[in-house]
């Protein structure tokens, strides 16, 4: 389940970057959504992109419950696994 | 049909028609499948959402003291599912629906509901042919005004809306009224894909605008905000949505579902995050205002 985590986060910080233009290097598992300059449009773009990639619905409103990259991915795992 | 004869004080019929007349069916793949109503529900923990649906309705009917009466207006009138529960579960005898949307006309038309009027019609056209003994308003109010106009004009508008409203109820009637809310929010961040692709034309009122424009009409009985449920309703709509994904890419195209996947998401973000609040307000008309407060 670690290991999952962890493989969500590095999904995260690549999309972070891809999207932003952030070097990956300047973005950590603590960083916030909203520090990163995503906006509400942003978050529902990446959260279905994932959720996309999970197989999981993940409600875009989550962000707002875990807005950093360790609690958003920690949760991901954890939701129920509903297909999409 | 009767067509618009004044120039509208919120969003035009060409607005509203932009948006509801997109396909009945298109909206009848998500919304829920008995009421049809395209606003917030009233949850109780354990309901489905056909009962959360049909609470909202059941409270509106009861706060307006619509129950039994004998002419009833809605104004934004949707697809029926008030004007039919109100025939069917509360005794009306007669009821009145007002909408922007054609498509919606024809679909309650079709339904052919027993005492049951619907008319494409702006309230501000309206002459009712009696008095009403309950007006209930439910998801039309956020189209009483556009982000064109002043603070000053949007406060008009609305107490144009009350004053209508005064005029056609009977002594001591009610008006039961659910609109969306800014809350912790202004105008000023009302998203460009809201008023360009989803709703355009169109603003929403700050409670006290409210409050302000009914003063001295209507005495103020009771006001929930139920921004979580509206929350719990966008959601129902968004798993209906995706569920009808393949139906829905198939008859509007791709580019429809993404608008819509998009909007019903950023709705359910506001109504959890709190940037809007869901007002339902329950109105008393005061029979005989102060002089000083009429106008």
């Amino acid at each position: 389940m670690k290991n999952d985590v962890a493989k969500v986060q590095e999904w995260l910080i690549d999309y972070i970057a891809d999207l932003t233009g952030v070097e990956k290097t300047h973005i950590s598992e603590q960083s916030q959504f909203s520090a990163l300059g995503l906006d509400s449009a942003a978050v529902i773009g990446m959260t279905g992109d994932l959720s996309d990639w999970l197989g999981k619905e993940i409600d875009p409103t989550i962000v707002y419950e875990y807005p950093t990259i360790e609690g958003l991915a920690q949760h991901a795992m954890d939701a129920e696994e509903i297909l999409v | 049909m009767t067509q618009s004869s004044s120039a509208a004080i919120g969003a035009s019929m060409e607005a509203i028609q932009s948006h509801y007349d997109l396909s009945n069916d298109f909206y009848h793949l998500w919304l829920d499948p008995v009421t049809k109503c395209y606003s917030a529900a009233l949850w109780e923990p354990g309901d489905t959402f056909v009962e959360a649906q049909l609470r909202k309705l059941d409270y509106h009917i009861e706060q307006s003291g619509a129950r039994n009466g004998a002419n009833v207006l809605d104004i934004g009138c949707g697809w029926g599912g008030t004007l039919k529960r109100l025939v069917q579960n509360h005794g009306v005898s007669h009821a009145v629906g007002l909408t922007l949307s054609d498509a919606q006309k024809n679909y309650v038309e079709q339904i052919d509901l027993p005492g049951v009027d619907v008319r494409l019609e702006n309230w501000q056209d309206h002459v009712p042919a009696a008095k009403y003994s309950a007006i209930i308003s439910i998801g039309a109010f956020e189209h009483f005004a556009n982000l064109e106009q002043t603070a000053e004009e949007k406060i008009f508008g609305y107490r144009q809306f009350f004053k209508r409203c005064h005029d056609w109820l009977e002594d001591g009637g009610k008006l039961s009224l659910q609109t969306i809310t800014y809350e912790n929010a202004t105008r000023e961040d009302f998203s460009p894909f809201f008023a360009k692709e989803i709703f355009p034309e169109s603003d929403l009122p700050r409670l006290y605008e409210i409050a302000q424009a009914c003063d001295g009409l209507f005495e103020i009985q009771c006001v929930r905000n139920d921004r979580e449920h509206y929350y719990l309703t966008q959601k129902a709509w968004w798993q209906g949505l995706k569920n009808n994904k393949q139906a829905i890419c198939t008859a509007y195209g791709t580019d429809i579902f993404q608008r819509y996947n998009t909007y019903l998401q950023m709705c359910m973000v506001g109504f959890k995050s709190g940037t809007m609040g869901l007002a339902r307000l329950t109105l008393k008309r005061i029979d005989h205002p102060a002089a000083s407060l009429k106008n």
